[in-house]
Protein backbone atom coordinates (compact mmCIF):
# COMPACT_ATOMS: atom_id res chain seq x y z
CA UNK A 1 0.00 0.00 0.00
CA UNK A 2 1.67 3.09 -1.28
CA UNK A 3 -0.37 5.78 0.38
CA UNK A 4 -1.32 6.53 3.93
CA UNK A 5 -4.96 6.67 4.89
CA UNK A 6 -6.03 9.88 6.58
CA UNK A 7 -6.37 9.49 10.35
CA UNK A 8 -10.09 10.24 10.12
CA UNK A 9 -10.47 6.91 8.30
CA UNK A 10 -9.98 4.30 10.99
CA UNK A 11 -12.49 1.51 10.44
CA UNK A 12 -13.37 -1.20 7.95
CA UNK A 13 -16.90 0.21 7.72
CA UNK A 14 -15.57 3.60 6.69
CA UNK A 15 -13.39 1.94 4.05
CA UNK A 16 -16.36 0.03 2.71
CA UNK A 17 -18.41 3.21 2.55
CA UNK A 18 -15.60 5.03 0.71
CA UNK A 19 -15.17 2.14 -1.74
CA UNK A 20 -18.92 2.23 -2.36
CA UNK A 21 -18.82 5.97 -2.96
CA UNK A 22 -15.84 5.62 -5.30
CA UNK A 23 -17.61 2.92 -7.31
CA UNK A 24 -20.65 5.16 -7.58
CA UNK A 25 -18.38 7.89 -8.78
CA UNK A 26 -16.80 5.63 -11.37
CA UNK A 27 -20.27 4.56 -12.58
CA UNK A 28 -21.38 8.17 -12.70
CA UNK A 29 -18.24 9.20 -14.47
CA UNK A 30 -18.66 6.52 -17.14
CA UNK A 31 -22.34 7.30 -17.64
CA UNK A 32 -21.59 11.00 -17.87
CA UNK A 33 -18.81 10.34 -20.37
CA UNK A 34 -21.05 8.19 -22.60
CA UNK A 35 -23.87 10.71 -22.37
CA UNK A 36 -21.46 13.44 -23.27
CA UNK A 37 -20.21 11.51 -26.25
CA UNK A 38 -23.70 10.72 -27.52
CA UNK A 39 -25.05 14.18 -26.75
CA UNK A 40 -28.46 12.58 -26.55
CA UNK A 41 -29.61 14.71 -23.67
CA UNK A 42 -28.45 18.18 -22.89
CA UNK A 43 -29.21 17.85 -19.16
CA UNK A 44 -26.07 16.60 -17.40
CA UNK A 45 -26.24 13.71 -14.89
CA UNK A 46 -26.13 14.97 -11.31
CA UNK A 47 -22.81 14.23 -9.69
CA UNK A 48 -23.05 12.06 -6.51
CA UNK A 49 -22.35 13.75 -3.21
CA UNK A 50 -18.82 13.21 -1.93
CA UNK A 51 -18.34 12.63 1.77
CA UNK A 52 -15.53 14.44 3.54
CA UNK A 53 -13.86 11.08 4.25
CA UNK A 54 -13.87 10.18 0.55
CA UNK A 55 -12.50 13.57 -0.34
CA UNK A 56 -9.75 13.15 2.21
CA UNK A 57 -8.84 9.72 0.83
CA UNK A 58 -8.79 10.94 -2.76
CA UNK A 59 -6.69 13.96 -1.77
CA UNK A 60 -4.23 11.74 0.06
CA UNK A 61 -4.07 9.25 -2.82
CA UNK A 62 -3.67 11.87 -5.58
CA UNK A 63 -1.41 14.07 -3.52
CA UNK A 64 -3.41 17.14 -4.61
CA UNK A 65 -3.69 16.16 -8.29
CA UNK A 66 -6.98 15.46 -10.11
CA UNK A 67 -7.62 11.74 -10.52
CA UNK A 68 -8.83 10.02 -13.67
CA UNK A 69 -11.36 7.21 -13.62
CA UNK A 70 -8.50 4.79 -13.98
CA UNK A 71 -6.80 6.33 -10.94
CA UNK A 72 -10.02 5.98 -8.97
CA UNK A 73 -10.26 2.34 -9.96
CA UNK A 74 -6.68 1.86 -8.83
CA UNK A 75 -7.58 3.57 -5.55
CA UNK A 76 -10.53 1.22 -5.14
CA UNK A 77 -8.22 -1.76 -5.61
CA UNK A 78 -5.76 -0.32 -3.09
CA UNK A 79 -8.53 0.22 -0.56
CA UNK A 80 -9.85 -3.33 -1.12
CA UNK A 81 -6.37 -4.67 -0.40
CA UNK A 82 -6.13 -2.39 2.61
CA UNK A 83 -9.42 -3.67 3.94
CA UNK A 84 -8.33 -7.28 3.58
CA UNK A 85 -4.84 -7.01 4.99
CA UNK A 86 -4.78 -4.16 7.46
CA UNK A 87 -4.17 -5.26 11.08
CA UNK A 88 -7.20 -4.68 13.26
CA UNK A 89 -7.22 -3.32 16.77
CA UNK A 90 -10.40 -3.30 18.87
CA UNK A 91 -10.65 -0.63 21.51
CA UNK A 92 -13.22 -0.64 24.30
CA UNK A 93 -13.52 2.58 26.26
CA UNK A 94 -15.79 3.77 29.05
CA UNK A 95 -17.64 5.94 26.54
CA UNK A 96 -17.64 6.41 22.80
CA UNK A 97 -14.93 8.91 21.80
CA UNK A 98 -15.81 11.78 19.48
CA UNK A 99 -14.49 11.99 15.90
CA UNK A 100 -11.57 14.19 16.90
CA UNK A 101 -10.52 11.86 19.68
CA UNK A 102 -10.89 8.83 17.39
CA UNK A 103 -8.63 10.52 14.86
CA UNK A 104 -6.12 11.29 17.61
CA UNK A 105 -6.07 7.67 18.72
CA UNK A 106 -5.83 6.49 15.12
CA UNK A 107 -2.90 8.85 14.49
CA UNK A 108 -1.11 7.55 17.57
CA UNK A 109 -1.52 3.93 16.43
CA UNK A 110 -0.37 4.68 12.88
CA UNK A 111 2.59 6.75 14.06
CA UNK A 112 3.71 4.46 16.84
CA UNK A 113 2.51 0.92 16.13
CA UNK A 114 1.64 0.22 12.51
CA UNK A 115 0.93 2.76 9.68
CA UNK A 116 -1.81 0.57 8.20
CA UNK A 117 -3.73 -0.33 11.29
CA UNK A 118 -7.53 -0.07 11.42
CA UNK A 119 -9.54 0.35 14.61
CA UNK A 120 -12.94 -0.48 15.96
CA UNK A 121 -14.38 1.39 18.91
CA UNK A 122 -16.82 0.10 21.50
CA UNK A 123 -18.12 1.54 24.75
CA UNK A 124 -18.51 -0.25 28.10
CA UNK A 125 -19.02 2.04 31.05
CA UNK A 126 -18.32 -0.71 33.62
CA UNK A 127 -14.62 -0.43 32.89
CA UNK A 128 -14.94 3.06 34.45
CA UNK A 129 -12.05 4.53 32.47
CA UNK A 130 -8.98 3.67 30.48
CA UNK A 131 -9.41 1.10 27.72
CA UNK A 132 -9.28 -2.52 26.80
CA UNK A 133 -7.18 -3.15 23.69
CA UNK A 134 -7.56 -6.34 21.69
CA UNK A 135 -4.74 -6.66 19.17
CA UNK A 136 -4.13 -9.91 17.40
CA UNK A 137 -4.38 -12.71 19.89
CA UNK A 138 -3.79 -10.53 22.94
CA UNK A 139 -6.05 -8.48 25.17
CA UNK A 140 -4.49 -5.62 27.11
CA UNK A 141 -6.76 -4.60 29.93
CA UNK A 142 -5.73 -1.01 30.65
CA UNK A 143 -9.01 -0.15 32.34
CA UNK A 144 -9.52 1.63 35.63
CA UNK A 145 -11.55 -1.28 36.91
CA UNK A 146 -8.56 -3.56 36.55
CA UNK A 147 -6.40 -0.94 38.20
CA UNK A 148 -8.80 -0.87 41.13
CA UNK A 149 -8.75 -4.62 41.44
CA UNK A 150 -4.98 -4.79 41.03
CA UNK A 151 -4.40 -2.18 43.72
CA UNK A 152 -6.75 -3.54 46.34
CA UNK A 153 -4.10 -3.18 49.03
CA UNK A 154 -3.81 0.50 48.32
CA UNK A 155 -7.56 0.82 48.53
CA UNK A 156 -7.63 -1.01 51.86
CA UNK A 157 -4.81 1.19 53.10
CA UNK A 158 -6.69 4.32 52.12
CA UNK A 159 -9.86 3.04 53.80
CA UNK A 160 -7.86 2.18 56.93
CA UNK A 161 -6.34 5.66 57.01
CA UNK A 162 -9.78 7.18 56.67
CA UNK A 163 -11.09 5.06 59.56
CA UNK A 164 -8.23 6.20 61.80
CA UNK B 1 -2.35 -72.31 122.72
CA UNK B 2 -1.27 -72.74 126.32
CA UNK B 3 -4.63 -74.31 127.18
CA UNK B 4 -4.19 -76.80 124.37
CA UNK B 5 -0.73 -77.72 125.65
CA UNK B 6 -2.09 -78.15 129.17
CA UNK B 7 -4.88 -80.40 127.92
CA UNK B 8 -2.39 -82.50 125.94
CA UNK B 9 -0.10 -82.81 128.92
CA UNK B 10 -3.00 -83.76 131.19
CA UNK B 11 -4.11 -86.38 128.68
CA UNK B 12 -0.62 -87.81 128.45
CA UNK B 13 -0.28 -87.89 132.21
CA UNK B 14 -3.63 -89.63 132.63
CA UNK B 15 -2.71 -92.21 130.03
CA UNK B 16 0.64 -92.85 131.71
CA UNK B 17 -1.10 -93.21 135.07
CA UNK B 18 -3.64 -95.68 133.80
CA UNK B 19 -0.92 -97.62 132.02
CA UNK B 20 1.21 -97.74 135.18
CA UNK B 21 -1.63 -98.95 137.33
CA UNK B 22 -2.54 -101.58 134.78
CA UNK B 23 1.08 -102.70 134.63
CA UNK B 24 1.25 -103.04 138.42
CA UNK B 25 -1.98 -104.99 138.56
CA UNK B 26 -0.98 -107.27 135.75
CA UNK B 27 2.38 -107.86 137.33
CA UNK B 28 0.58 -108.79 140.52
CA UNK B 29 -1.29 -111.63 138.85
CA UNK B 30 0.77 -114.67 137.86
CA UNK B 31 0.99 -115.37 134.21
CA UNK B 32 0.79 -118.89 132.76
CA UNK B 33 3.85 -120.90 133.68
CA UNK B 34 4.77 -118.33 136.33
CA UNK B 35 5.05 -119.16 139.99
CA UNK B 36 1.81 -118.53 141.83
CA UNK B 37 1.67 -117.22 145.34
CA UNK B 38 -0.95 -117.67 147.89
CA UNK B 39 -3.67 -115.00 147.82
CA UNK B 40 -3.29 -114.17 151.41
CA UNK B 41 0.06 -114.69 152.90
CA UNK B 42 1.30 -113.46 156.19
CA UNK B 43 4.18 -111.06 156.20
CA UNK B 44 7.60 -112.69 156.40
CA UNK B 45 6.61 -116.09 154.82
CA UNK B 46 8.47 -117.67 151.90
CA UNK B 47 7.69 -119.84 148.85
CA UNK B 48 9.60 -122.78 147.39
CA UNK B 49 10.09 -122.94 143.69
CA UNK B 50 9.97 -126.17 141.69
CA UNK B 51 13.73 -126.27 141.54
CA UNK B 52 13.89 -126.14 145.25
CA UNK B 53 14.83 -122.52 145.42
CA UNK B 54 13.13 -120.55 148.08
CA UNK B 55 12.10 -116.94 147.66
CA UNK B 56 10.62 -114.62 150.25
CA UNK B 57 6.91 -113.88 149.77
CA UNK B 58 5.37 -110.45 150.65
CA UNK B 59 2.33 -110.23 152.75
CA UNK B 60 -0.91 -108.60 151.60
CA UNK B 61 -0.45 -105.51 153.66
CA UNK B 62 3.12 -105.11 152.63
CA UNK B 63 2.16 -105.57 149.07
CA UNK B 64 -0.67 -103.10 149.40
CA UNK B 65 1.67 -100.62 150.96
CA UNK B 66 4.23 -101.12 148.26
CA UNK B 67 1.64 -100.72 145.57
CA UNK B 68 0.42 -97.51 147.13
CA UNK B 69 3.98 -96.28 147.53
CA UNK B 70 4.75 -97.18 143.91
CA UNK B 71 1.60 -95.50 142.76
CA UNK B 72 2.45 -92.40 144.78
CA UNK B 73 6.00 -92.39 143.49
CA UNK B 74 4.80 -93.02 139.98
CA UNK B 75 2.29 -90.22 140.34
CA UNK B 76 5.01 -87.91 141.65
CA UNK B 77 7.29 -88.88 138.80
CA UNK B 78 4.49 -88.37 136.32
CA UNK B 79 3.67 -85.05 137.91
CA UNK B 80 7.30 -83.99 137.77
CA UNK B 81 7.53 -85.20 134.20
CA UNK B 82 4.33 -83.40 133.40
CA UNK B 83 5.63 -80.21 134.99
CA UNK B 84 8.92 -80.55 133.19
CA UNK B 85 7.17 -81.37 129.97
CA UNK B 86 4.80 -78.43 130.43
CA UNK B 87 7.71 -76.10 131.06
CA UNK B 88 9.59 -77.50 128.05
CA UNK B 89 6.46 -77.33 126.01
CA UNK B 90 5.85 -73.76 127.08
CA UNK B 91 9.43 -72.84 126.28
CA UNK B 92 9.21 -74.65 122.98
CA UNK B 93 5.93 -73.01 122.31
CA UNK B 94 7.39 -69.63 123.14
CA UNK B 95 10.39 -70.37 121.01
CA UNK B 96 8.19 -71.56 118.22
CA UNK B 97 5.97 -68.54 118.60
CA UNK B 98 8.99 -66.33 118.55
CA UNK B 99 10.38 -68.18 115.56
CA UNK B 100 7.08 -68.10 113.79
CA UNK B 101 6.75 -64.44 114.61
CA UNK B 102 10.23 -63.76 113.33
CA UNK B 103 9.68 -65.85 110.23
CA UNK B 104 6.34 -64.25 109.69
CA UNK B 105 7.87 -60.83 110.13
CA UNK B 106 10.70 -61.72 107.80
CA UNK B 107 8.37 -63.21 105.23
CA UNK B 108 5.96 -60.33 105.47
CA UNK B 109 8.85 -57.90 105.24
CA UNK B 110 10.25 -59.73 102.23
CA UNK B 111 6.84 -59.98 100.67
CA UNK B 112 6.21 -56.35 101.41
CA UNK B 113 9.56 -55.51 99.91
CA UNK B 114 8.73 -57.58 96.85
CA UNK B 115 5.34 -55.97 96.72
CA UNK B 116 6.89 -52.53 97.09
CA UNK B 117 9.43 -53.39 94.40
CA UNK B 118 6.68 -54.64 92.10
CA UNK B 119 4.66 -51.56 92.82
CA UNK B 120 7.67 -49.42 92.07
CA UNK B 121 8.25 -51.27 88.81
CA UNK B 122 4.61 -50.90 87.91
CA UNK B 123 4.70 -47.26 88.84
CA UNK B 124 7.76 -46.78 86.62
CA UNK B 125 6.09 -48.63 83.77
CA UNK B 126 2.93 -46.64 84.27
CA UNK B 127 4.95 -43.44 84.33
CA UNK B 128 6.75 -44.46 81.13
CA UNK B 129 3.45 -45.30 79.48
CA UNK B 130 1.96 -42.08 80.73
CA UNK B 131 4.96 -40.14 79.47
CA UNK B 132 4.57 -41.82 76.09
CA UNK B 133 0.87 -41.07 76.03
CA UNK B 134 1.52 -37.52 77.14
CA UNK B 135 4.16 -37.07 74.42
CA UNK B 136 1.78 -38.51 71.82
CA UNK B 137 -1.03 -36.28 73.04
CA UNK B 138 1.28 -33.29 73.02
CA UNK B 139 2.46 -34.13 69.51
CA UNK B 140 -1.12 -34.57 68.37
CA UNK B 141 -2.06 -31.32 70.05
CA UNK B 142 0.79 -29.52 68.32
CA UNK B 143 -0.13 -31.04 64.97
CA UNK B 144 -3.74 -30.05 65.47
CA UNK B 145 -2.78 -26.57 66.59
CA UNK B 146 -0.44 -26.19 63.63
CA UNK B 147 -3.07 -27.50 61.22
CA UNK B 148 -5.67 -25.25 62.76
CA UNK B 149 -3.38 -22.28 62.59
CA UNK B 150 -2.56 -22.95 58.94
CA UNK B 151 -6.22 -23.39 58.17
CA UNK B 152 -7.13 -20.24 60.01
CA UNK B 153 -4.40 -18.32 58.25
CA UNK B 154 -5.57 -19.57 54.85
CA UNK B 155 -9.16 -18.77 55.75
CA UNK B 156 -8.16 -15.32 57.00
CA UNK B 157 -6.26 -14.65 53.77
CA UNK B 158 -9.17 -15.92 51.71
CA UNK B 159 -11.60 -13.73 53.58
CA UNK B 160 -9.23 -10.79 53.35
CA UNK B 161 -8.90 -11.28 49.60
CA UNK B 162 -12.65 -11.65 49.31
CA UNK B 163 -13.15 -8.50 51.34
CA UNK B 164 -10.62 -6.60 49.25
CA UNK B 165 -12.29 -7.75 46.08
CA UNK B 166 -15.69 -6.82 47.44
CA UNK B 167 -14.33 -3.47 48.53
CA UNK B 168 -12.86 -2.86 45.09
CA UNK B 169 -16.17 -3.89 43.58
CA UNK B 170 -17.99 -1.53 45.90
CA UNK B 171 -15.70 1.34 44.97
CA UNK B 172 -16.00 0.47 41.27
CA UNK B 173 -19.76 0.33 41.57
CA UNK B 174 -19.77 3.57 43.50
CA UNK B 175 -17.60 5.32 40.90
CA UNK B 176 -19.75 3.87 38.13
CA UNK B 177 -22.90 5.03 39.88
CA UNK B 178 -21.50 8.50 40.44
CA UNK B 179 -20.19 8.85 36.90
CA UNK B 180 -23.34 7.42 35.34
CA UNK B 181 -23.32 8.24 31.67
CA UNK B 182 -21.19 11.30 32.16
CA UNK B 183 -17.90 9.71 31.25
CA UNK B 184 -15.71 12.49 29.93
CA UNK B 185 -13.50 10.85 27.36
CA UNK B 186 -11.70 14.11 26.76
CA UNK B 187 -10.54 14.17 30.35
CA UNK B 188 -9.20 10.66 29.94
CA UNK B 189 -7.21 11.51 26.82
CA UNK B 190 -3.89 12.04 28.52
CA UNK B 191 -4.31 8.90 30.58
CA UNK B 192 -5.24 6.87 27.48
CA UNK B 193 -2.14 7.92 25.54
CA UNK B 194 0.02 7.43 28.59
CA UNK B 195 -1.14 3.83 28.99
CA UNK B 196 -0.82 3.22 25.24
CA UNK B 197 2.75 4.54 25.35
CA UNK B 198 3.49 2.15 28.19
CA UNK B 199 2.40 -0.79 26.02
CA UNK B 200 3.66 0.51 22.69
CA UNK B 201 6.35 -2.09 22.18
CA UNK B 202 4.03 -4.99 22.95
CA UNK B 203 1.44 -3.65 20.51
CA UNK B 204 4.11 -3.19 17.87
CA UNK B 205 5.23 -6.77 18.23
CA UNK B 206 1.68 -8.01 18.16
CA UNK B 207 0.80 -6.10 14.97
CA UNK B 208 4.09 -6.54 13.13
CA UNK B 209 2.61 -9.39 11.08
CA UNK B 210 0.08 -7.02 9.46
CA UNK B 211 0.20 -5.37 6.05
Amino acid sequence: MAFKLPDSIYSVEQLEAIIFELREYVDWSRSASIKNKLKADSTPLPAPAWSSEMQAVVASFGAGKALSTGDIEELIKALETFKKKAPLVHLTLAGMPGPAQRAQIMAWFRDNVNPHVLLTFAANRTILGGMVVRAGSHIYDLSWRREFLAKREKLVEVVSNVRK
Amino acid sequence: MNQLVVIIIAGVAAALGVAGIAWVLLRAKPAAGEHTLASTKPAGSSATLSGGQTIPVLGDEQRERLIKQAAAEFEAVVQDGTKQFRADLAATSNLLSEQVKRMTTTIITEELENYRHSLEELRKQALEVMAGVQAAVEEQRKALASGLETEMKAERERLSLQLDTKLADIVSSYVLEVLGNKVDMGAQGAYLFETLEAHKEELKRELSDGV
